[in-house]
């Protein structure tokens, strides 16, 4: 069996805590989140092989915040894998962030993880704060599924690659590509165990073709999702959060789990 | 597109004080959380079809838990759909509650829905409550029910998981303890069935097994922790009560997890 938890969307600021620009926003500072992440996790009774960060680790691409996520991300039990989100920088990550054993950065990559292949998209782009995601890397998806006989498989990506209903979120937040992806999950889908993403900052799946489709909560603060939703709005009732993903013989478990609610 | 509300474990009482020992002293009435709930549903800024309730609608079978749950259903804006949990007597659910407009109680049925084809299971079955087996008719029954429907989607709702979560107190005392011989069954017709509803283990957890997701919705009231190698319940102190929205677009099905305010004793 393999255990694994799922974060998200950290949104992780180098800003003093009295900053004005987070004491003027509604959703407060994101190293709040992340502190109540950091302690929940560590008090967690149960082992797990590793982390999963779908993206958006930092709220801007600046050194100074890319400084204070290494040292909020080296206090959770490793190895962190991280996706570069669409607020972050992939070269700040590497440089900042990425040591190879407990931290690591994971772009267009096929990672072996026991009998499990973990399989990532980076569809970031610090540049527009749209989705980035190119023929090239469908190629390398489908090029790695391939290459893999029967093992079961994750997928990970920072964007919601298959529509959800919600169609804000699927206009407007969704690379239109994801559709090829699925396509190609879809050639493959009997040994895909789950696509996990973020960036929409909802607790929220999607079943299709039997496929399954995971986006875990962010630390920081969580939309609604409803359908009409006419712009994105968020839930002050959905608390941050993290998923536990379990892989085994009874197939693919995901529970989540809430942080205490700051008031 | 299909959309609807799944809410689960309401544990109605119609006792004021009620408070069983397995309830962490900080949990409010249950009547307090539909309240919330209900609430919560009427401040949706959406419209959706219907309402699914998995069970564990009343604490107790009695005549007085189910005249109080009928006060507070007949308050929410749409149909619901309530199914027997092990709380339940669905005798007293069908005479206390059924009204074929507003409340409709199902067993093993299965109806037309909002563009949807809803089929239930009284998971009540033999032996223990809480990891009941199915008779042998009623596993003809769905095998039958499932043959003879020929479009999509299916929307299959039952009280108890039928499938491990790889958790041991889940698997071992909290399930359908022939729930693999349904999944095999429900697996032949999985191009039409959307999803598998459930409730029960009263929190946000779903399980994913050959192509077929099954979604369990928290309770209203109080929750469940649950980790790799738990043996036993223990309260979730941490999370609030909650729902799930539902969204069908053909074979597909997006469900997000609601949460409702925290509330105290």
């Amino acid at each position: 069996m393999t255990t694994f938890l799922h974060i998200s969307d950290t949104h992780i600021s180098g800003g003093a805590p009295d900053d004005p620009h987070w004491q003027a926003d509604a959703h407060g500072h994101p190293n709040a989140g992340v502190a109540a992440l950091i302690q929940a996790v560590n008090r967690l009774p149960f082992a797990f092989d590793f982390i999963l960060h779908t993206g958006d680790v930092c709220n801007d691409p600046d050194e100074a915040n890319y400084q204070r996520a290494r040292e909020l991300l080296i206090q959770l039990p490793g190895p962190v894998y991280l996706l570069p989100g669409n607020h972050d920088s992939s070269d700040l990550m590497r440089r900042c962030l990425h040591d190879g054993s407990k931290l690591r950065l994971l772009q267009d990559d096929h990672v072996q993880l026991g009998g499990l292949h973990l399989l990532t998209l980076d569809s970031g782009d610090e540049d527009s704060h749209q989705a980035r995601l190119c023929d090239a890397q469908i190629d390398f998806l489908e090029a790695q599924l391939r290459s893999i006989g029967a093992e079961p498989t994750i997928v990970a990506m920072h964007h919601m690659p298959v529509a959800s209903g919600v169609e804000y979120f699927d206009d407007k937040m969704r690379p239109q590509i994801g559709d090829r992806v699925h396509d190609v999950l879809k050639r493959h889908s009997g040994k895909i165990a789950g696509v996990f993403f973020g960036h929409v900052h909802l607790t929220a799946a999607t079943l299709r073709d039997g496929i399954l489709y995971a986006c875990c909560p962010s630390t920081h603060y969580n939309n609604f999702a409803y359908p009409g939703m006419p712009e994105r709005i968020t839930d002050p009732l959905a608390p941050g959060g993290f998923n536990l993903v379990m892989i085994g013989d009874h197939g693919v478990f995901l529970r989540r789990f809430h942080l205490p609610m700051s008031v | 597109m299909p959309t609807f509300l799944h809410i689960s474990d309401t544990h109605i009482s119609g006792d004021p004080a009620y408070h069983p020992s397995w309830i962490p002293p900080t949990a409010p009435h249950p009547n307090r959380a539909v309240e919330a709930l209900l609430e919560a549903i009427q401040a949706l800024p959406l419209d959706f079809d219907f309402i699914l309730h998995t069970g564990d609608l009343c604490a107790d079978p009695l005549a007085a838990d189910y005249h109080c749950a009928r006060d507070l259903l007949l308050r929410f804006p749409a149909p619901i759909f309530l199914l027997p949990g092990n709380h339940d007597s669905a005798d007293m659910m069908q005479d206390i509650l059924h009204d074929g407009r507003h409340l409709f109680v199902l067993r093993d049925a299965c109806l037309p829905l909002a563009g949807c084809q809803l089929l239930t299971i009284d998971s009540n079955g033999e032996g223990d409550d809480h990891a009941p087996t199915l008779p042998d008719a009623q596993i003809a029954w769905l095998t039958e029910r499932l043959d003879a429907i020929d479009d999509g989607p299916v929307l299959v709702a039952l009280h108890h998981p039928l499938v491990k979560t790889g958790i041991p107190y889940l698997d071992e005392d909290n399930r359908v303890q022939n729930g693999e011989r349904v999944h095999q069954i429900l697996m032949r017709h999985r191009e039409k069935i959307a999803a598998v509803f459930y409730g029960h283990i009263h929190q946000a957890a779903s399980t994913a097994k050959d192509g077929l997701a099954y979604i369990c919705c928290p309770s209203s009231w109080s929750n469940l922790a649950a980790y790799p190698g738990s043996r036993e319940a223990v309260p979730d102190l941490n999370t609030a009560g909650g729902f799930s929205l539902v969204m069908i677009d053909g074979g597909t099905a997006f469900v997000r997890r609601c949460s409702l305010p925290r509330l105290a004793k």
